[in-house]
């Protein structure tokens, strides 16, 4: 009756445990209040600005602006100001298709994208005109041919656009070059937009703060920089190194698939009343490194003026016209936003518009719609 | 040594801490045995067994879901090819000298009554169209493309960028009972379907499926991917629909404006689908679509729907077959509300009236001559 008290090995390790696991419990208590009082900002742009879609994979959320850059996106999930659905009487309407060259990855802002530029020279061309003209940012990053195609034919042609641009090339390339096991349907490289699902040991606040702050799949702290490509190709890990991808040249088959998509995108333009435009893409010049890329692409921009010839269809040949430097290309295919960069793509497309007498011809399709319905009546 | 193994600590810590281990020791073997139990039940056979209808789908990035190539369901009733299709593979690469259909639609074109795969429309189509054409210089293949739930959205996207590999000559689209549900089932409407459809889904099961304890306490709200107990109740339509359910009585000019509508994105849909397909040389037929006249909502949007797809045939001069008024509903024929049975006056009438359609209209001749003269 000494006071004193001896306690067996087991019941020593059992108290342990419990004190352990109590202190374990105490720490993720704590860091779940932490979050609580001290919310994570870190939400990456991607994460925040895209969603999954039933018919393109992904697309932009309507009504969201970009943390780390001044990007955002209206509520028809387009790239820039407000647009009405129902076009104004008087109003030209253009829509510039593409991946990430057209949504203008380096734009600092959206009124400095190539489509923003490009209507603020139209404008300025036709400001005597009776018509006023509205050009519409529908890139979208890592679009390519396909998901274009299927954005006009089930969201844009809604618009009742007058003339649509198609510039793509560089995405398809990505698909056709990198990844393997080709399928004209894109559905070996492409998926639905999907965040990983977190490791089950990440669901710990304590865990997830300690070894995976910062990662894709993290619950409480996810990364803040994501390569959007991660979230929505096959393989993530060729996307995040394309070196892991495939290695060869572009094949027949799937020259044959861009062509296809092309084409569709010509024919349901004009089905539609749309004077379909097509343009080739710029791109860094890797003959240096073996020289794969530009060889693909250029066989792609071959694609697109062959098409343009055979079906009678505009073209502005961007590549012959402003091929890559170091001076206005901050990457292999990225404009800087510069007057020498956005700006003068902005020129070219605005110029080559003008030379085939896209707009005049888009005005007057209008007049005899008019009329005709006049007629009609 | 004894003494220092010796811990003094007040009494009432100790005892407490007794408690809070001694107590949920048995909670957790308790737990444990009843997973364990959980799972011998799902062993010998309990829960709802195998395989599950839902695997006969995988999802799609640009069509939401396709077939899994090599999978028959589990009546037996129906099997998808290599190529993802309904019915028995064929090449890529089409054969000389064959006059190739490819037949786009929903669950009356995949021919959800149908009892074996040679007893579609399409299998029927095939076989009237052979024997029509048994001393003609040229073969005939009818590749069924029917997907169930397909919209005149889908089976377009589909044509495009799948079936056009399969070099067809004529296709018919033979949508518009799809897009009429898409138009009456929900309080919203977006001409892009996004109102009620959304990428497939869930891919998997929730992390507490994999507890078979509560897997089976909660059969009822596990996904169909649940590892034991996979929800039946589930169906297709459950994977691809938000808010699917009946919708408030519109009012006459409310489903005047939505019956509208839905005619403006099937129009859209038929139109891209017949310059997409002249395009690419190949055929276009349209076919419009019958259910039971119900004098509803439903019905009215389907014949506006009809009625659209009937305008643009005669305006783009495209060959039309106006199933919806060659075959009537009828009890005799449909078991559902627009599903045909398997017998004669069903699905191989259907078959014989899409053949008589294509060969009074002259397709398939004008189809064997561009082949010949190639």
């Amino acid at each position: 009756m000494s006071g004193k008290r001896t306690i067996s090995l087991p019941k020593r390790v059992a108290f342990t445990l419990a004190a352990v696991a109590l202190a374990w419990l105490c720490v993720e208590t704590g860091m779940l209040v932490n979050l609580w009082l001290r919310p994570w900002v870190g939400e990456s742009d991607h994460l925040f600005l895209y969603g999954p879609h039933p018919y393109l994979a992904y697309a932009p959320i309507p009504n969201r602006v970009g943390r780390l850059r001044h990007r955002s996106f209206n509520s028809l999930g387009l790239r820039g100001r407000e647009v009405m659905v129902g076009k104004p009487a008087d109003t030209i309407r253009i829509i510039c298709l593409g991946g990430s060259t057209t949504y203008s990855d380096g734009a600092t802002t959206d009124s400095t994208t190539y489509p923003a530029r490009m209507e603020r020279l139209l404008g300025e061309r036709y400001r005597d005109a009776p018509f006023r003209i509205e050009v519409i940012n529908a890139g979208v990053q890592s679009y390519n041919s396909l998901e274009s195609l299927i954005y006009f034919q089930t969201r844009l042609l809604d618009l009742s656009p007058d003339i649509a641009i198609c510039h793509h090339g560089i995405n398809d390339c990505r698909f056709m070059l990198e990844m393997p096991n080709f399928q004209s349907d894109y559905s070996h490289a492409r998926r639905t937009f999907a965040v990983p699902p977190p490791r089950w040991w990440e669901y710990s606040p304590f865990l997830a703060w300690w070894f995976a702050r910062e990662s894709i799949t993290n619950p409480y702290y996810p990364a803040r920089f994501v390569n959007l490509n991660v979230l929505i190709v096959t393989i993530p890990s060729i996307a995040a190194d394309p070196r892991k991808g495939r290695r060869g040249e572009v094949e027949p088959e799937m020259i044959a698939t861009f062509e296809r998509n092309t084409r569709n995108f010509i024919y349901v333009a004009r089905a539609n009343g749309v004077i379909p435009v097509l343009s080739t893409q710029s791109n860094l010049d890797d003959t240096p490194v073996g020289g794969r890329w530009i060889r693909s692409i250029e066989r792609l921009n071959k694609v697109t003026r062959d098409i343009a010839a055979s079906e009678s269809v505009g073209m502005i040949d961007i590549a012959q016209l402003m091929p890559w430097n170091p001076v206005d290309y901050y990457d292999p295919s990225h404009l800087r936003d510069t007057p020498s960069g956005l700006g003068r793509q902005a020129q070219i497309f605005a110029q080559g518009l003008i030379n085939m007498r896209a707009i005049e011809q888009a005005w007057e399709r209008r007049h005899e719609k008019k009329s005709e319905a006049r007629g009609q009546k | 040594m004894r003494d220092e193994r010796e811990i003094r600590s007040p009494k009432s810590a100790i005892r407490g801490l007794r408690f809070v281990f001694f107590a949920f020791l048995p909670l957790a073997i308790g737990w444990l045995a009843m997973e364990g139990l959980a799972l011998a039940y799902f062993s010998f056979g309990g829960g709802r067994g195998q395989p599950r209808a839902q695997m006969l789908f995988v999802a799609h990035p640009y069509r939401i879901f396709e077939f899994i190539p090599g999978r028959t369901d589990e009546s037996g009733h129906a099997s998808h090819s290599s190529q993802r299709l309904r019915g028995r593979a064929v090449p890529t690469e089409k054969p000389a000298a064959t006059v190739r259909i490819v037949c786009l639609g929903g669950s009356t074109t995949y021919s959800i009554g149908a009892t074996t795969d040679t007893h579609t429309y399409p299998a029927h189509l095939e076989r009237f169209l052979r024997q029509h054409y048994a001393n003609a210089p040229f073969a005939i293949e009818v590749i069924n493309a029917g997907h169930p739930t397909y919209t005149s959205l889908e089976s377009l996207i589909l044509f495009q960028t799948r079936l056009l590999d399969f070099s067809p000559d004529i296709t018919i689209l033979h949508n518009t009972l799809n897009d009429s549900w898409m138009a009456t089932k929900f309080r919203t409407y977006a001409s892009d379907y996004t109102h009620g459809r959304h990428t497939f889904g869930p891919l998997g099961p929730h992390a507490w499926e994999y507890s078979p304890l509560l897997s089976l306490l909660f059969a009822c709200v596990t996904t169909p991917f649940n590892p034991y107990a996979p929800n039946r109740s589930v169906d297709l339509v459950g994977m691809i629909h938000s808010r699917w359910g009946d919708v408030p009585p519109f009012d006459a000019k409310a489903r005047q404006e939505r019956a509208q509508l839905a005619a403006e994105a099937v129009g859209r849909n038929a139109l891209s689908f017949v310059s997409v397909a002249r395009g690419n040389n190949v055929i276009p037929v349209l076919a419009t679509e019958t259910a039971r006249d119900e004098r509803s909502f439903f019905t009215q949007v389907l014949t506006s729907c009809n009625e659209r797809l009937r305008t643009i045939a005669v305006g783009g001069s495209v060959v039309l077959v106006d199933f919806a008024r060659e075959m009537p509903w009828n009890p005799r024929s449909f078991y559902d509300i627009c599903h045909l049975r398997d017998r004669p006056e069903g699905l191989e009438r259907k078959g014989r009236i899409f053949a008589d359609a294509l060969i009074r209209a002259g397709v398939i001749d004008q189809a064997a001559r561009r082949i010949l003269l190639r």
